[in-house]
């Protein structure tokens, strides 16, 4: 039996079985804004380039779910269900504002930085805090690629500053200088990194900084 | 003071229009504009612009005023578009403004022209909680509302939907704006020439998307298979974007706004995500779509109800102004 459990941007996320035991099957569904050979493309690409990155970044000691199965063709992966919230459902409770787990999300973003690894879709909603032990884990890696440029990683971090910034507008700056401290301490390029998201902002349309 | 039926007069003059609108708060009396049109093939030049804007200034004033059949000593406040927009534009619309409060001793209220097309579309859709897509000249953007601002969830990283229009159909000699000429190619254009297409996380880029299809045009490709495949590239980037936003947020209505708003295959391609995520879609009218004095007084009228007006003295222009950069002083 599967259960329909969110209509994501890009994929319907189920929770199935496979083999006995209770996973996630992510179906990256067809896009009626897309021509036809756009679709199957991209949903090929974003498919491969997930499998591989959360593979990866496994290596690096970042946390990612399992892959069971993943099929680029139909758009699918099967992996571990990682029972937890999203850091987006938890980020205004005192103890996570407060606590280790948002040093622990820049932390993980430093790592992957540090190995030119380019999450391309750090949002609050891409972090899940998992029940049991309260480890932070990152999902969604359809737009990650690999990059040395200095630029990209900004993107990275200027995307995260955003969502924080426009969904959790009143914590702000602490959440930030939090997630911050974490990147900063394992990514020893953090600073020149910091300084092109400035700039990044700088070039926003109708910016006054 | 009697707040259900008060009269606002607002001005529009952040670009290539100049108008006057006058309006209640649920009636648009008169929404009368003249657009300035740079020669074929160039673009807007802010001083042409703003010199077209001071001489047809008395003219539309006196059609917004005769059509509403209202006189000034009726209207209860004056707004004007006070950014973001080209300076000399801004200064002319500012003026007028502070020299008709002044002399008629009205109060008056500065407001975001982005604000103005976002409101305006809410008025017309009666929206209560929506997912923001807001297409311009000089705006492209979504957005939320969330404690007292509009907040940018995802925009351009360069040139906006309008400029890459305006921009590529200053490549094929058309005068700005091209959108409507862009459309019109586009739907004839029949074989889908494969663009760079990029979307970063919840924002998009269309500067390389410009230069490949000048590109394209240089080399001779028909003229209506680029613009059909730059059309169809933009929207669908702008469209994931969307999307994006839309299952982030888990809002239930989407409105599309901005003068690019007007253009159907970008309104059948949100149109189609809305029946995807099952959540209503609204589009501005089209008539209303392009900057317009309506945008301007709406905000206005409510900047007056809420009590956010400026002394004439303390009034400002803002060639930049971000949207969440600005108070919503009649939202809780």
């Amino acid at each position: 039996m599967e259960r329909l459990i969110k209509v994501g941007a890009e994929a319907n996320i189920f929770i199935s079985k496979w083999h006995g035991i209770e996973v996630i099957r992510k179906v990256r569904r067809s896009k009626p804004y897309w021509r036809e050979e756009l679709d199957l493309k991209i949903r090929k690409i974003r498919t491969i380039r997930e499998t591989y990155y959360i593979n990866l970044v496994k290596k690096f000691g970042v946390l990612t779910p399992v892959i069971y199965f993943s099929d680029p063709f139909k758009g699918e992966i099967v992996m571990e269900y990682i029972k937890g919230d999203r850091l987006k459902d938890v980020i205004e409770n005192d103890n996570i504002r407060e606590g280790k787990i948002l040093y622990e999300v820049g932390r993980e973003l430093g790592i992957m930085h540090s190995h030119n690894i380019i999450h391309g879709d750090p949002t609050t909603s891409n972090f899940i805090i998992k029940n049991n032990d309260g480890m932070v884990y990152i999902i969604d890696f359809g737009l990650t690629f690999y990059s040395q440029r200095v630029e990209d990683k900004a993107v990275d971090i200027h995307l995260f500053k955003q969502v924080i910034k426009s969904a959790h507008p009143k914590y702000f700056e602490q959440i930030f200088e939090k997630v911050i401290s974490g990147y900063s301490r394992t990514y020893n390029m953090s600073t020149k990194i910091l300084e092109n998201v400035k700039e990044i902002e700088r070039r926003g349309r109708y910016a006054t900084l | 003071m009697n707040k259900n039926n008060l009269l606002c007069l607002g001005i529009e003059s952040t670009a290539h229009t100049f108008s006057i609108a006058i309006l209640t708060e649920d009636r648009i009396l008169s929404n009368v504009k003249e657009v300035y049109v740079p020669p074929p093939g160039e673009g807007i030049h802010p001083y042409e612009a703003a010199q077209h804007h001071i001489r047809r200034a008395k003219k539309v004033l006196d059609t917004a005023l005769s059509k509403s059949g209202v006189c000034m000593k009726d209207v209860d406040v004056i707004a004007f578009s006070a950014g973001p927009g080209l300076g000399p534009c801004l200064k002319v619309g500012a003026v007028i403004a502070r020299t008709l409060a002044a002399y008629y001793n009205k109060p008056l209220t500065a407001v975001n022209h982005a604000i103005g097309h976002i409101e305006l579309a809410n008025f017309f859709a009666k929206t209560v909680d929506p997912v923001v897509v807001l297409v311009s000249g000089g705006h492209t953007l979504v957005s939320s509302y969330l404690m007292k601002r509009w907040r940018i969830f995802g925009e351009t990283l360069d040139i906006t939907l309008g400029q890459l229009f305006d921009q590529l159909g200053r490549e094929l000699g058309f005068g700005s704006p091209a959108g409507r000429y862009i459309e019109e190619l586009a739907s004839r254009g029949k074989r889908y020439i494969e663009m760079p297409y990029s979307v970063k996380g919840n924002n998009v880029s269309f500067s390389g998307l410009l230069t490949y299809a000048k590109n394209l045009i240089k080399k001779g490709y028909s003229k209506e298979d680029v613009c059909y495949s730059v059309q169809e590239t933009a929207f669908a980037m702008l469209t994931e974007v969307t999307e994006r936003l839309l299952a982030f947020s888990e809002k239930k209505e989407i409105i599309l706004t901005g003068g690019v708003a007007a253009n159907s295959r970008l309104q059948e391609m949100i149109k189609s995500l809305c029946r995807v995520h099952n959540v209503a879609f609204h589009v501005i009218p089209s008539e209303f779509s392009g900057d317009c004095g309506a945008q301007i007084a709406l905000v206005g009228l409510l900047q007056y109800k809420s009590n956010n007006v400026i002394d004439v003295e303390e009034s400002f222009v803002k060639q930049s102004w971000r949207i969440d950069e600005v108070d919503i002083t009649w939202r809780d």
